[in-house]
């Protein structure tokens, strides 16, 4: 398991964001959600 | 008169249920009944060690917290992340406000499937560590039609 101090302090607003959006139901990456996601880096 | 009366019939029943309310009693029931094919809630009680075969009934209808020191056994009874099932039984233990008192000093478990996300972040940006800008925010909520 992970440990949140190892994570930077982006990643740790990206996970704080993503509880906030899915009402904290710890959502599974589904392969749809993840093309979404991809999405959102691959237009930087 | 009427009104009177229902007040103290919802209290009673909060009186007898303190957690109905809580995350972790809503969260342990729907995982009971997607479970329901599979394993009865007898079975769920034994696999976690419960003594007393009524537990998880007691646990979902709020009647009962669920220990914090069964918060493992209970997650492998139940099939689902044990970091998840702490922070629910962490907040249902000490109530919303202590938890993220607690989650601010010593930092929150990471369930598998935020590890999964983490994952993907790293791997679809390059692991450049992006920030997590306006545009990103909203193209998240969109993912979640939020």
């Amino acid at each position: 398991m992970e440990e949140a101090e190892t994570l930077t302090p982006n990643e740790r607003a990206w996970l704080r964001f993503l509880r906030e959006v899915s009402n904290d139901a710890d959502p599974t990456p589904t392969l749809r959600r993840v093309q979404l996601l991809r999405r959102i880096c691959a237009r930087r | 008169m009427y009104a009177a009366c229902c007040v103290t019939s919802e209290r009673l029943e909060m009186s007898k249920k303190p957690h109905a309310d809580t995350r972790l009693a809503q969260y342990v029931e729907r995982r009971v009944l997607e479970l329901k094919p599979k394993k009865s809630q007898l079975q769920i009680a034994s696999e976690a060690g419960f003594p007393n075969p009524n537990m998880v009934t007691m646990i979902k209808n709020g009647t009962s917290k669920l220990a914090l020191d069964r918060v493992p056994s209970m997650a492998r009874a139940l099939e689902c992340d044990p970091a998840y099932l702490m922070r629910l039984s962490l907040e249902q233990a000490v109530g919303d406000t202590a938890a993220q008192a607690i989650a601010e000093i010593y930092g929150t478990p990471i369930t598998v499937n935020e590890v999964g996300w983490l994952a993907e972040i790293r791997d679809a940006s390059g692991d450049t560590d992006p920030r997590l800008t306006s545009r990103s925010r909203a193209a998240l909520r969109a993912i979640f039609g939020r």
